[in-house]
C-alpha cells in the first residue's frame, strides 16, 4: 500500500513537471514570435531633428548693425552667436527690434535694453 | 519646466495660423521656432502670442524666425516704417550708399529677393534699389 503511494506520489509529480515545462515551453514559444526576424513589425528609427544653424560672428554683427540703425539708443555686442543687447527703447518699438535679431539666426539675445 | 511647455501656446497657435516648414527644435536651453507665415499679418499674430508669454522678450529662451511667404517678385509692397522714408540703397547692407528713398505708407514694387533681409525694390518714380524687408508688408 505505501510502495503505491510512493508511485501515486512520483507520477503527480512527474505529471505537474510535465505540465510545467509544457508552460514553459508555450512561454517560450510566444517569445519567439515576437523575436522572430520574419514578423512583420515595422521598427521606426528615431527622428533626430537636424542641428540648429547659428550665424558666425562676423556676419551676425554685420547684420545686427543693420538690423539696429533705426534704434541710435540701442547698443549691440555680438560675442559666441549670443547678441547682447545694452542701452534703452521705447517699448512700441521693441517687437520690431526683437523680430529683426531674431531673424539673423543668433544663438540667443540677451535683452538688458532699459524700455520706456 | 521644459521650453516646449512654456512656450505651447506658440507652438499651437504657429499650427492654427497655417504656418509652413514649420521647425520647432530646442538646443541649448533655447527654443527655435523656424517656419513661413502665409501673410504679414499672420507673423504679427505669432508674436502677439510671444510677447504675452515673455512680455520684455527678456528671458533669451526663443529664437523665433518666421519669414512670410507672400513676398514674390513683381509683389506691390507698402512702405512700413514707423513714420521716416525708407532707405533704398546701392547694395544689401547699411554700408551700401543711398540712392533713393521711399516715403512712409508709399507702395513699391519687389523685384528680386537678395536674402531674408533685403530686397531689390523699384519705386514708381523709377528709382532702383536695395531695402531692408523688415520694413516691407505686401498689399493683400
Amino acid at each position: 500500500m505505501r510502495k503505491s503511494i510512493i508511485h501515486l506520489s512520483a507520477f503527480i509529480l512527474l505529471f505537474s513537471g510535465g505540465g510545467l515545462a509544457l508552460s514553459a515551453c508555450k512561454e517560450k514559444k510566444k517569445t519567439e514570435v515576437v523575436t522572430d526576424p520574419m514578423s512583420p513589425t515595422v521598427v521606426t528609427p528615431p527622428t533626430t531633428p537636424a542641428p540648429v544653424v547659428i550665424s558666425p560672428d562676423d556676419s551676425l554683427s554685420g547684420m545686427v548693425t543693420d538690423a539696429t540703425k533705426d534704434f541710435p539708443t540701442v547698443k549691440t555686442s555680438v560675442s559666441d552667436g549670443v547678441i547682447t543687447l545694452t542701452g534703452e527703447i521705447n517699448k512700441e518699438n521693441l517687437m520690431t527690434l526683437m523680430q529683426s535679431l531674431q531673424q539673423l539666426r543668433p544663438k540667443k539675445i540677451e535683452n538688458k535694453l532699459t524700455i520706456k | 519646466m521644459a521650453l516646449k511647455d512654456k512656450y505651447n501656446e506658440l507652438v499651437t497657435t504657429a499650427g492654427t495660423l497655417g504656418i509652413t516648414n514649420l521647425q520647432v527644435r530646442e538646443q541649448d536651453n533655447v527654443l527655435y521656432i523656424d517656419g513661413e507665415a502665409p501673410t504679414g499679418s499672420a507673423k504679427d499674430q505669432l508674436w502677439t502670442v510671444y510677447e504675452k508669454l515673455d512680455s520684455d522678450f527678456r528671458s533669451a529662451d526663443v529664437i523665433m524666425n518666421i519669414n512670410v511667404s507672400d513676398m514674390a517678385a513683381g509683389s506691390k509692397a507698402k512702405v512700413t516704417t514707423e513714420k521716416s522714408n525708407l532707405n533704398i540703397r546701392k547694395g544689401p547692407g547699411t554700408d551700401q550708399p543711398i540712392v533713393g528713398k521711399a516715403a512712409h505708407n508709399e507702395i513699391i514694387t519687389l523685384v528680386s529677393k537678395k536674402n531674408d533681409l533685403w530686397w531689390l525694390v523699384r519705386t514708381d518714380a523709377g528709382e532702383e534699389g536695395y531695402a531692408y524687408a523688415q520694413y516691407l508688408s505686401v498689399e493683400s
